[in-house]
């Protein structure tokens, strides 16, 4: 019976050896296709959610749980909904609606009372599309998110733009319509020959598929890539970069050659504490240009890109605004009510800055025919130079205000108002966010 | 061996029979079928959720019938003193065990495959299609459900000699816990974790505790990626069987040589 002991007590240390050399050889397999990916404290579930997600309903919760934090969102309770994506992406992180939309809410749709997005939550948006990488490589979707929001949203750093369309552009179930966007991020980048080759090779890609599959997708795809490579290419020649190119610029008269002057002038005016009404001139007439104005704390610019330690904490005593000013018949004119969103705007800094902003890079197609795609085509006396960190000309003005001006208070409590070196004052509608139209004849029978 | 197969036998009848095991089917069964209704909780494909819902309810159902239908069977029969007119029999107490381990395996087969039926038909017509690229990675990880459950089984078996089914039931059920988690665990604290201490213990556990997080292949099967591993994830399977098996053998050995002297 001993015996019989001893040899039941070797067979469960061979199979004890069996099972744990399996186990440890089905380790990476498991990490790799079947770990659900984030591991932490589950923090933030109650005790039947936890259950549920331990026991295989992981995707049943972070779904109920999505749809309470759509509730936090239209009411408006944004601080709530950044902990709860969180803890939904740990529970699902191959959920990547929850990344995609989630980011898309943090990015755009924090807003304040005039809806103007928090600028500040951007960078949290990147980093939550960045966290869901790891858990879907294989797929464009989150790659093509990141690169709108430098493309589209961020608007200001199109390298970035450029690097992460690659990669989606690269991924196998990347949408045909969305191909393109990466010629777009080249363009705003100044690559306008890798531009120029990426719509060829579109164009012959779904000419090549159509051939083969007579899909009438691939057909309409190929004639739109081929339709933006010949406008692409008229505006390269019109633009006078093949005449650069050619040594023969100066021989022709292109639009870009005589430089528009901007004449850039400003008036920021505190009209009531924390509300602006900003109003200015400038050179360009037709519509469809905007200026960029920023309102700051002297000491924050927010740097897109997350850092690899951020959390998704925010620093809520920093004031970070972004507009984009509507211009019409070269002026300007804009009230900007920053009272209403306390916490979006709390002003702690000493310093404010007021910055305008305008590169020829992101101007409407009509536009940048005149200034071209490096704003060789405008000037300004005072605030044009060439922009090193972007790589293009462009209209810059920067004006510094005290904390107790866009308070009103102490010595600015009766007035507040910087105006910038010739500033012309310019009629507006009353407390109109609007420019005045000068008013038609009454059209008669 | 032909009393190994008689035991499994009745115990199989015993376990058909057996009125509470019905009823949790019956409950299993039908979160199974309402559950397409469910849907409108998840942003998420619906695809995805059907899946991923269906296979939590057949694991969780599985889970409890398993616990249920195991911390009875040798309590039961030393309750009603059956117990000694069989092993007053040709039958050694280690047959007896494993007759019991494998009709109670057998009965887990039966209803892990009732249910994987009444799942595959619901998906079915909740999708109106019938694509094997969707419903290959849900029977295979219904196949992988029996191993898992099997291992449950043994560990209930093996708490069975020693205790009384109502702290085998919530022993088994923490080993299951666990084990469920032990690998999330093991890549958190044993990988990553700065604590050389807890590295030491979370590796120590993940050779030695039971691994049912190793052979959930669910995850995929509610995935795109579920159709784009196919051939990996056969091999992958294959070696969750031998790992199962491994334990089983284990926790049977163990469980015959605390049952060999016991007094019964």
């Amino acid at each position: 019976m001993a015996l019989k002991r001893k040899a039941l007590w070797g067979a469960i240390a061979g199979a004890f050896v069996v099972q744990a050399v399996v186990s440890q050889a089905m380790y990476p397999t498991w990490k790799k296709d079947y770990s659900t990916g984030n591991t932490g404290i589950a923090e933030g579930l109650s005790v039947d959610q936890l259950l549920a997600s331990m026991t295989g309903l992981r995707q049943m919760v972070a779904g109920i749980l999505w749809v309470q934090s759509d509730t936090y969102f239209h009411n408006g309770q944004f601080d709530a909904i950044l902990p709860l994506i969180r803890l939904i992406t740990w529970l699902d992180p191959r959920q990547m609606e929850v990344y995609s939309t989630g980011a898309w809410h943090i990015a755009y749709n924090f807003t304040d009372e005039q809806n103007r997005s928090d600028r500040r939550y951007i960078p949290v948006a990147l980093r939550l599309l960045e966290d869901g990488i790891p858990h879907n490589v294989e797929t464009y979707r989150l790659y093509h998110e990141i690169g709108w929001i430098y493309f589209h949203k961020i608007d200001d750093n199109y390298p970035k733009a450029v690097e992460w369309f690659e990669q989606s552009t690269s991924k196998a179930d990347v949408l045909p319509a969305l191909r393109g966007v990466l010629s777009s991020a080249y363009l705003r980048n100044g690559q306008l020959d890798k531009a120029v080759e990426w719509y060829a090779s579109l164009e012959a890609d779904y000419k090549n598929r159509f051939a083969i599959s007579e899909n009438v997708d691939d057909r309409i795809q190929g004639d739109t890539a081929s339709n933006n490579l010949n406008n692409l290419l008229i505006r390269m020649a019109s633009r006078g970069v093949f005449g650069q190119r050619a040594g023969v610029y100066e021989e022709h008269s292109y639009d870009t050659r005589n430089p528009v002057d901007l004449k850039f002038t400003a008036k920021i005016e505190v009209v009531q504490p924390k509300v602006l009404r900003i109003s200015g001139n400038w050179g360009i007439p037709s519509a469809g240009a905007r200026i960029r104005c920023v309102i700051r704390d002297k000491d924050f610019d927010i740097p897109w890109e997350p850092a690899p330690s951020m959390d998704y904490e925010l620093d809520k005593d920093k004031t970070f605004m972004m507009d984009l000013l509507y211009t019409q018949s070269g002026k300007f004119d804009r009230r900007i009510d920053l009272s209403r969103n306390p916490t979006m705007y709390p002003f702690r800094s000493d310093t404010v800055v007021v910055e305008f902003f305008f590169g020829p890079r992101n101007a409407p197609h009509h536009i940048q025919d005149k200034i071209g795609w490096n704003g060789e085509g405008m000037t300004d006396s005072r605030y044009y130079k060439f922009d090193e960190k972007r790589g293009y000309n462009a209209l810059f003005a920067s004006f510094e205000m005290p904390r107790d001006m866009i308070l009103r208070t102490g010595e600015y409590r009766f007035e507040a108002v910087i105006r910038s070196p010739g500033y012309v004052e310019i009629l507006t509608r009353d407390q109109s966010d609007l420019i005045e139209r000068v008013p038609r004849e009454p059209l008669r029978n | 061996m032909s009393q190994v197969f008689a035991i499994a036998g009745t115990t199989l009848g015993e376990a058909i029979r057996r009125r509470v095991l019905l009823i949790i089917l019956m409950v299993g069964l039908a979160f199974l079928i309402i559950a397409p209704s469910l849907n409108q909780l998840t942003p998420r494909g619906e695809r995805m959720v059907l899946i991923q819902m269906t296979l939590g309810i057949l694991k969780i159902t599985s889970a409890i019938l398993a616990v249920t239908l195991t911390v009875y069977l040798l309590p039961n029969e030393v309750e009603r003193r059956t117990i000694y007119t069989i092993l007053s029999k040709p039958v050694q107490r280690y047959q007896f065990l494993l007759g019991k381990f494998l009709g109670s395996v057998g009965a887990l087969t039966l209803m892990i495959g009732m249910m994987t039926l009444v799942l595959l038909v619901a998906f079915v017509i909740q999708q109106q299609s019938f694509d094997m690229n969707d419903l290959g990675p849900i029977i295979r990880s219904s196949i992988m459900l029996v191993f898992q459950m099997s291992l449950l089984a043994a560990v209930a078996m093996f708490f069975s000699t020693f205790v009384t089914p109502v702290v085998n039931f919530f022993l088994t059920g923490l080993v299951f816990v666990f084990g469920t988690l032990l690998n999330p665990i093991f890549e958190s604290l044993g990988e990553r974790g700065n604590q050389p201490a807890m590295q030491v213990i979370t590796k120590i556990a993940h050779y030695a505790v039971p691994n049912f997080s190793t052979l959930d292949i669910s995850t995929n099967a509610a995935s795109d990626a579920g159709a784009r591993i196919g051939g990996n994830e056969l091999v992958y399977m294959s070696q969750g069987m031998l790992y199962a098996l491994a334990y089983i053998g284990i926790l049977l050995i163990l469980a015959v040589l605390v049952f060999d002297r016991k007094e019964v």
